[in-house]
């Protein structure tokens, strides 16, 4: 494992602990001021606890044997991992996602959502020459096979990993023909 | 066990309008208008509900990163009771007490919708091991519980922008710029958008409060 990827590890971990000394704050007790409401956040506690030791615990022990995807996209792969990578492909939802992909607006809203994530009013702003219905329509269609997700609360769509992946292999087939397949 | 600070007032409100008990940026749970409630005490102090009608949750367990996003938006309909633990103040301006003709019209008599809230609150209680007081400030923590049909019960805890879901099958910790998914045999790290993504089919799930 490279020193980059320790280091990262090493402030993900900080983090987590972060995270659960802030769970903590909230749970403990000594904050006994003013005229705030009194509850009791024990098994909560406890429970979030469970579940952060669980995925720390977790982490430490797969990584050996799992996928890392760093900042810059490095990909180690190691033992069983490397060979299921190796196996067979899902013909029928490969198809679906390249099905989705065969279209030009729905290439042009995945490189609007590559910048990050927007509102459909963004979307709309920046590709004009879509109309709003069928720019939902897209959207359903791109949500439906997992190249896009849509955040139910603020409703803002966000670009997928398999989206991400999608759009750059549209991009780099897209460069390999314009060099007129002598990239 | 902290079962004891736990009590249920034994009076029935109904809610007057359709509304949010508590929304962020990451989630969400409505109440439908006409659902009934029962306040939680702790020592005279009412510091929460048990809710039981029509209501619904949305969490967007969505981890965003400079890889793509990884996870979903999950959408639950709230026909169980559920429980919330945390400010009061607002929540009563939307109820009212709940009168006999407010029962019929739901085919419930109170009888059996306070056993029900009863065994609600017994089951988040029971799970309790650690003695102990949080103070909540206004506006500022909650707790939910909610029955999964399976004799468990699933969680969000929430406190500023801070959020914990954990769930059959999948927990989501959001803080930030921060979050971590653990999700069909995968666990997806951010930091500030850098990710890390671990696939764990050898870890086991999370310990989720069954009972």
């Amino acid at each position: 494992m490279s020193e980059d990827v320790k280091e990262e590890l090493k402030k993900l971990r900080e983090e987590m602990a972060g995270l659960k000394d802030r769970l903590k704050d909230m749970a403990g007790e000594g904050h006994g001021r003013r005229r705030g409401m009194y509850i009791d956040f024990g098994n909560t506690q406890d429970y979030v606890d469970d579940v952060m030791r669980g995925v720390a615990n977790g982490v430490h022990g797969e990584l050996e044997r799992s996928i890392f995807i760093g900042p810059g996209g490095c990909r180690m792969w190691k033992g069983h991992r490397h060979e299921e990578e190796e196996g067979g492909i899902d013909f029928g939802q490969a198809a679906k996602a390249m099905s989705a992909l065969g279209q030009e607006h729905r290439l042009k809203i995945l490189d609007a959502l590559m910048s990050g994530g927007r509102y459909i009013n963004e979307l709309q702003e920046e590709l004009k020459e879509i109309t709003t219905s069928t720019l939902s329509s897209h959207l359903d269609v791109l949500e439906e096979v997992g190249l896009v997700v849509q955040e139910k609360v603020r409703g803002r769509y966000l670009i997928t990993m398999p989206g991400r992946t999608a759009y750059q292999m549209a991009r780099k087939v897209s460069r390999f023909l314009e060099a007129g397949g002598e990239e | 066990m902290m079962h004891d600070h736990y009590e249920l007032e034994k009076a029935v409100l109904r809610s007057d309008d359709a509304f949010m008990l508590y929304r962020t940026e990451k989630a969400s749970v409505g109440i439908e208008k006409n659902t009934f409630a029962v306040p939680i005490k702790v020592e005279e102090e009412k510091v929460g509900y048990v809710f039981v009608g029509q209501g619904k949750l949305v969490v967007d367990a969505i981890v965003e990163t400079e890889e793509g996003a990884f996870g979903k938006s999950i959408e639950r309909a709230l026909s169980e009771p559920f429980l919330m633990l945390g400010n009061t103040e607002q929540t009563s301006q939307h109820f009212r007490p709940a009168s006999c003709d407010d029962l019929k019209r739901a085919a419930v008599d109170e009888r059996t919708l306070l056993d029900r809230a009863q065994k609600l609150l017994d089951q988040y209680a029971s799970k309790s091991t650690v003695s102990g007081h949080a103070d909540l400030c206004s506006h500022s923590g909650w707790i939910f519980a909610f029955s999964n049909g399976e004799n468990a019960l699933d969680h969000l805890v929430s406190k500023g922008s801070e959020l914990v879901y954990n769930a059959k099958g999948m927990s989501f910790v959001s803080k930030g710029n921060k979050s971590i998914l653990h999700s069909s045999g995968r666990v997806v790290l951010s930091r500030h958008g850098k990710p890390i993504v671990v696939n764990t089919p050898h870890l086991p799930h999370p310990p989720h409060s069954c009972c």
